[in-house]
């Protein structure tokens, strides 16, 4: 291949390339706190492995050589991996995305026709490449420890690759989180404090349970031990591309201008996803599981579709010519999008859709099991119908007394404060009052939190159909005139004003003029 | 490419931003958007830039909205926001590089496109240096060099001049009126109102979100300015000049300003031929008598308070 051929192949693969990636790439070549970061790291990893070696060399020769010296060198090398990739590289992508997307200083890629999602895309990709890089550095180190006895080789893998998933998976979490409209020096407290601890601590046990437990399939748990590593592997991939594309479309969904639909990416992926994952748990069942497997996996869905209702609440409803001109005239197909559509109404048609539906899947399956099927219709039913009241309730406080201060975004955090309140308030009764009644008597207060939720279920549930009622009745009129607004674009859109053109005498010369250029709009397009 | 801009609003809050602003601008047009600080110049150039989102109105390129169609809006505009590119870990072709991908050139085009934008903008030198090293008048070049990079039809320029040096706002005034000539429609916002008289053939005054007066240059100074200043000095008491200026058909006002006396005039030629009549009837000894040049700083003067919001 000559000099001339690969150059051709570079600058056909350069091309091919995310422009963000590349730029990425590129300022990555150059940054002094990534080259600190790896040399810091492979000082690190030869320091741990020349003590270790000392350590193996001298128990050899006074004749207690370990058997386990390679898992120990492995396990320290595996958390300096975990603490320079959990920090480091979310931080760093994380951060420089936030400064990017500062108010009033936003990078000129936003003004530039590039699409939102081959910026997250870009990002993320960065993520990946940067903890592939450290990686790499560790890389000879931990093939080093399998000579040192004690390491296997799959869970070795495993465990490398676990590491992997979840940086880049830390990293798209703390991109959203900066992508989120607010502070930047907030933003980046709120993902030090909240999202790094999380997977720090999830990881550091998920490295000790497959390096100590003597094999990857013990630490999935007894129903799948049994029945193959495959399908384990499978279903934690699934279970993984569906929490990363969700953060994904998040994050898209976020930077994309505020008049295109931002919800129907979101929607539509994680509708997809939540019947992949039940299908995947179904197979699982068929395969032998227990019924279980399905109430727990249906149950985090139902969690998530508890999160995405209260994050409904944050959306605007005023939706731009161009959302509107995509609305179908069809009644029928109108109904079947609308909770595709950006808006709270539509927001919370959608998660109270899927609510119902994984309560029918929990209820289905734990009756199988032989438990009663009004308790757990009961408890789910209260749990969806108090989510539904806070969060309706919420949306009147802001509506009505928030409004002029703050946008939409705060209700969600109206929500919180307010699930937070009625949960403290039985407890600040009883510490008033001197009394414990009031404890007793938590369902009263339209409070969650019950030490006998079970024998107060009744209670429970008529608290919580109250308080839909109470929010219901509060946001009727803006509610029906939401759904009201739901429809087609009827009239078209004011036309520019016809203005006279001064023609020029010559036609003028554009040296920048380039042939062909896609980026030049030929002709107005068509509306 | 004509630019329409309609009933244009946005508030951040309370605070009216943008109030009921509409101009429009055509192909081979300057236009100088003018006023105070917080006057809501940079709000609009956002908005036009799809960096903000109107709360009502719109802008029109041709037949195509900046609501209905943001990225086609994008891809006509270059924008040169008021800050300058200062990243430390990138160098000036690797800037250009970037956003030429980012508009969709690859390959030949893209080539072409860097070629011709650093030959325009004078960059060939400054290519494999990092943006950081850079002074702010070539700092400056590399702005309108990324905003051409794409050949768009309308380039929006947001204080260009600030902070430059006189060596560098020649060169960029020279730049402008080349991109003028290229038939781009630009609206360039700055406080260096003597530039804008220069090379502007239209003027938009803005004050807190609202626009004071609009219209080419000419029109602007016609209709600003109603009183004329005539400048007046002789020989004997200022304060007798003075006294009899004020006595002279179409005189509003006169004050002393130094060994001259100025005064203020309400119509043309015509009542400047009467007063010099007048006074030299009366026997004023006149050495100087000339209407002082109304220009475009005078004007914004005139009709800006000086409010922010």
């Amino acid at each position: 291949m000559t000099k001339s051929n690969i150059s051709s192949l570079g600058e056909l693969l350069l091309d091919r390339m995310n422009p963000v990636l590349l730029r990425e790439f590129r300022q990555l070549s150059r940054n002094r706190i990534v080259f600190s970061i790896i040399f810091l790291c492979l000082a690190a990893f030869m320091l741990t492995s020349g003590i270790y070696i000392m350590t193996a060399m001298d128990n050899l020769s006074t004749g207690s050589a370990s058997l386990q010296q390679g898992k120990n060198l492995f396990n320290s090398l595996a958390t300096m991996l975990i603490l320079a990739t959990f920090t480091f590289v979310p931080l760093y992508t994380g951060i420089r995305f936030g400064i990017e997307r500062r108010k009033g200083k936003q990078d000129l890629m936003y003004t530039s026709s590039i699409p939102p999602w081959h910026i997250v895309f870009g990002k993320t990709m960065t993520a990946a490449q940067l903890t592939l890089l450290i990686f790499s550095l560790a890389l000879p180190f931990l093939a080093f420890t399998y000579l040192l006895r004690g390491v296997d080789l799959a869970n070795a893998a495993l465990t490398i690759l676990a590491l992997f998933i979840g940086a880049v998976l830390g990293a798209q979490a703390v991109l959203l989180f900066m992508a989120i409209p607010m502070n930047l020096v907030v933003r980046i407290i709120i993902s030090v404090l909240l999202i790094l601890p999380t997977f720090f601590s999830y990881y550091i046990a998920a490295s000790i349970v497959l390096l100590w437990s003597g094999g990857a399939m013990l630490a999935f748990g007894s129903p799948f031990s049994t029945h193959g590593f495959i399908p384990i592997l499978i279903f934690a991939l699934i279970i993984v591309i569906s929490l990363s594309g969700t953060l994904f479309t998040m994050t898209t969904a976020l930077i994309a201008p505020p008049s295109s639909n931002r919800a129907f990416a979101i929607r539509s992926y994680n509708s997809i996803a939540a019947i992949v994952i039940m299908a995947a748990t179904l197979i699982c069942l068929h395969k032998g599981s227990s019924l279980d497997a399905i109430a727990i996996t249906a149950s985090f869905l139902l969690a998530g579709a508890c999160l995405s209702l209260i994050a409904s609440s944050a959306e605007t409803t005023t939706r731009s010519l161009r959302v509107q001109r995509t609305i179908p005239k069809n009644i029928f197909k109108r109904l079947l999008v609308f909770p595709l559509y950006q808006g709270r109404i539509n927001g919370i048609v959608w998660s109270l859709g899927w609510m119902l539906v994984l309560s029918c899947i929990i209820t289905a399956a734990t009756v199988m099991d032989g438990e009663e099927p009004y308790e757990v219709a009961s408890v789910l039913g209260s749990v969806i119908l108090y989510t539904l009241g806070y969060t309706l309730v919420s949306i009147f406080i802001h509506r009505k007394l928030l409004i002029r201060k703050f946008k939409a975004g705060i209700t969600p955090v109206i929500t919180g404060v307010f699930i937070l309140i009625m949960i403290l308030a039985p407890f600040l009764f009883a510490f008033f009052s001197g009394s414990k009644s009031r404890i007793d008597k938590a369902w009263s207060l339209f409070s969650p939190v019950d030490d006998d939720y079970m024998g107060h279920i009744s209670e429970h549930l008529t608290g919580a159909v109250i308080l839909v009622v109470i929010g219901l009745i509060l946001n009727g009129v803006p509610m029906i005139k939401s759904i009201l607004s739901f429809c087609p674009l009827q009239k078209t859109a004011p036309g520019p004003a016809k203005v006279a053109e001064p023609e020029p005498e010559t036609e003028p010369q554009n040296p920048l003029n380039c042939d062909d250029n896609p980026a030049v709009p030929k002709g107005p397009p068509a509306l | 490419m004509v630019v329409d801009v309609q009933h244009l609003n946005k508030a951040f809050g309370r605070v009216k931003a943008v109030d009921d602003v509409s101009f429009n601008i055509h192909a081979g047009q300057i236009f100088g958007f003018v006023g105070p600080n917080g006057a809501g110049k940079t709000t609009t150039m956002r908005i036009l830039a799809t960096l903000e989102e109107q709360d009502s109105g719109d802008i029109f390129f041709d037949s195509f909205s900046i609501q209905e169609d943001p990225e086609a809006a994008r891809r006509a505009i270059g924008y040169v926001p008021d800050s300058l590119p200062s990243h430390r870990d990138i160098t000036v072709f690797e800037f250009l590089d970037f956003f030429g991908r980012a508009y969709g050139l690859r390959g030949g085009q893209l080539k072409s496109a860097i070629s011709n934008v650093v030959e325009f903008t004078g960059l060939t030198e400054m290519l494999n240096k990092t943006l950081a090293s850079l002074s702010k008048g070539i700092k400056q070049r590399v702005s309108v060099g990324r905003a051409l990079i794409h050949n768009p039809p309308v380039m929006l320029l947001d204080e260009p001049a600030a902070g430059l040096d006189p060596r560098a706002r020649v060169e960029l005034r020279e730049l402008l009126s080349a991109l003028a000539g290229m038939n781009k429609a630009i609206l360039i916002s700055s406080h260096i109102l003597t530039e804008l008289t220069e090379i502007c053939s239209g003027v938009v005054i803005i004050e807190r979100g609202r626009i004071l007066a609009q219209g080419t240059v000419s029109e602007i100074l016609k209709k600003g300015h109603s009183n004329r200043n005539l400048s007046v000095s002789g020989t004997g008491e200022t304060s007798f000049l003075k006294h009899e200026l004020l006595s002279c058909p179409g005189v509003v006002d006169a004050r002393i300003e130094g060994s001259k006396v100025v005064a203020s005039i309400e119509g043309g030629d015509d009542i400047q031929a009467q007063i010099l009549n007048q006074l030299v009837s009366k026997g004023c000894p006149i050495c100087q008598f000339y209407a002082e040049e109304t220009d475009l700083e005078d004007i914004f003067m005139e009709i800006t308070k000086g409010e922010v919001q």
